[in-house]
């Protein structure tokens, strides 16, 4: 019984301690990381260039780029959304609440678009290695709404 | 600009309703320090009983804000009440050892950084990880715009990703900001599920205190909610940690009541877990078990153990029946848990579910191999700790909880056949396993040195 609390003691030390140590070394890595989060990208690279970041890219959380899009549709510009996301989220849900019910011609990837699309923007999600091969004709980057979403612009006539 | 007011003010009514019903119930501490513990825990307890009562509103078709003015309502009678009775004795509080002092300052440093650091990146932070927006914002926006559930939505298959049966907390409290900003503003509403964390390192040590020295509670609750993959997770939005440290905060309340049976720890415990069990379902069903647990081992106490079965209950059997009448169902499926022959069939993945959860416990995501090792150290001395203390019922109880998270966990990895096993613990471990990790540490830590009488405590109570 003697050693089994001794080993007990010796457990409880040994944690306490470590649990100390890893505390503090925790500190720097993690001040560090929440540090880098303070400061968000307002413009995006693109082939050695620097984009302006769409508005909605200042916190290009998806319902804040809905509500970008929004505005541009009530202005009667048109998007095409591609990618799974889209089929596996946004699109659905925008649908259930015939918010685009015309406007979003999506489920398409790059590479599968329509020949000669004619909506003002298309949405590339789920596309974090873009070229400008992939770029159709007619269209520019115009910046990324997140990590791997790039949103293409028609280029003015 | 009323979105970042909404926000303020949302955060400010959580965490004043969670002080008052704490105060009124007779959590009241003399020293100034300890009130840090109590903003702590009553932004815990203010946010649980509110999506208690958000869920309950919604499942009940009554306006979802009316859970805000309840929440308060609560907050407000518990301060009147506070103010009319007599203030706390005050007892005699013997000088902290330098030890103390480290781990008090230690603890302090890390709740600061999350709070003052933690909540700016969590302001900018996009809401870009799936569930964050696929799933629980997603519902948040359905219920905004509905008022409620829309059954059409939440039945249809192609819905079947946000997992339809998990309960609505988390997307209530979020459509609750909704309708306060005037608009489905993203940007800096995950300010409200980041702050649990910063709030959790004060409140666990309020709990803790309660039995044991700062020199124990302040280096173990540091070192929880500091780890960068917490903090990485708790910036996403997902649930997984706000589950985490709500069961955590739990247990110290529930063993807290084993050992005073004092009626308030029993309801901070209560709510606590009604809350977990509002925010997914793992939280209900780890939480159901540590309730039960609790009720096994203090059933002498029955009288204030169906007081807080009550309180636990409102959070689970309204939205399980809601379920059913709507017919609204998950992607997993419990009743094979009961089919012999599907268990005969696959019970090789509840092992295996069960070996990747330890072998992803014991390699945080995240972090350096330095600090695995010390990791692994940890979890092997705690459960050391738990282990040979059995003989103590706080041992048997938090031991009891430890398993509990784990059979609810490996449950859900059992009955989701056919998805792919590996693909399940890859996405899912790294996350579900704060759970049982925090769990385990903090049960260990209610195994050390006790703390010699008179209470040396922060809260002298």
């Amino acid at each position: 019984m003697e050693i089994l609390t001794k080993l007990r003691n010796a457990a409880a030390v040994m944690l306490v301690s470590l649990a100390a140590v890893l505390a503090v070394t925790s500190i720097p890595s993690t001040a560090s990381s929440l540090s880098e989060r303070r400061s968000p990208a307002t413009y995006v690279t693109y082939n050695g260039r620097a984009f302006p970041a769409v508005k909605c890219d200042r916190a290009p959380g998806v319902y804040r780029f809905i509500d970008w899009a929004k505005r541009r549709v009530g202005r009667g510009e048109s998007f095409i959304w591609l990618g799974c996301g889209a089929e596996r989220g946004a699109l659905r849900y925008w649908a259930a609440f015939q918010m685009y019910p015309a406007e979003l011609t999506g489920r398409y990837l790059l590479g599968q678009l329509p020949p000669n699309p004619s909506a003002d923007w298309i949405l590339a999600w789920d596309t974090s290695q873009l070229t400008a091969a992939d770029i159709p004709s007619g269209y520019q980057l115009n910046g990324r709404y997140s990590e791997n979403g790039f949103l293409l612009r028609k280029n003015a006539r | 600009m009323r979105a970042e007011a909404s926000l303020a003010l949302l955060v400010a009514v959580i965490g004043c309703s969670g002080v008052g019903m704490l105060v009124g119930i007779g959590i009241r501490p003399r020293a100034r320090l300890a009130w840090a513990g109590v903003v702590g825990l009553g932004y815990l307890v203010g946010l649980g009983i509110l999506i208690v009562l958000a869920q309950l509103a919604i499942v009940l078709q009554i306006p979802f804000l009316t859970a805000l003015a309840l929440t308060t309502a609560l907050g407000v009678i518990g301060a009147i009440s506070a103010a009319r009775q007599l203030p706390p004795k005050k007892q005699l509080r013997p000088a902290w050892d330098s030890l103390d002092r480290a781990g008090l300052v230690l603890l302090s440093v890390v709740v600061l950084l999350l709070l003052l650091l933690g909540s700016v990146a969590a302001w900018v932070h996009p809401l870009l990880d799936w569930d964050a927006w696929a799933i629980w914002t997603m519902k948040a926006v359905m219920i905004n715009q509905s008022g409620g559930v829309p059954s059409e939505i939440f039945t249809n298959r192609w819905y079947s990703f946000m997992h339809p049966d998990y309960p609505i907390g988390i997307p209530a409290l979020e459509a609750i900001y909704f309708r306060l900003a005037g608009s489905e503003e993203t940007t800096h509403m995950h300010v409200l599920t980041w702050l649990i964390l910063p709030a959790a390192g004060s409140g666990l040590a309020l709990l803790a205190d309660e039995r044991l020295p700062a020199k124990v509670w302040g280096p173990i609750i540091a070192a929880l909610i500091v780890v960068p993959t917490v903090v990485t997770q708790a910036l996403t939005a997902y649930v997984d940690v706000p589950v985490a440290l709500m069961l955590s905060a739990g247990l110290l309340a529930g063993a807290n009541w084993l050992e005073s049976k004092r009626l308030n720890s029993l309801i901070v415990c209560a709510a606590l877990i009604a809350g977990a069990a509002c925010m997914k379902n793992e939280g209900m069903t780890t939480g159901l078990l540590l309730f039960a647990s609790l009720s096994l081992l203090g059933w002498r106490q029955w009288k204030q153990l169906a007081l807080g079965w009550a309180i636990v209950l409102l959070a689970v059997v309204p939205w399980r029946l809601f379920l059913s009448l709507n017919s609204i169902t998950g992607d997993l499926s419990p009743s094979r848990l009961i089919d012999t022959n599907y268990l005969s069939a696959h019970f090789g993945r509840a092992t295996g579910g069960l070996t990747g959860l330890l072998s992803q416990a014991f390699s945080l995501q995240g972090q350096s191999p330095a600090q695995d090792l010390i990791v692994g150290a940890i979890l092997v001395s705690a459960a050391a700790v738990v282990i040979l203390s059995l003989s103590d019922r706080v041992a048997v109880f938090a031991l009891l909880v430890i398993l509990a998270s784990l059979l609810a966990i490996t449950s859900a990895y059992l009955v989701s056949y056919p998805v792919s096993l590996s693909g399940r613990i890859a996405s899912s471990a790294p996350r579900v396993v704060l759970t049982p990790v925090m769990l385990l540490m903090l049960g260990a830590m209610l195994q050390l040195r006790r703390r010699s009488s008179p209470a040396q405590s922060i809260s002298e109570q």
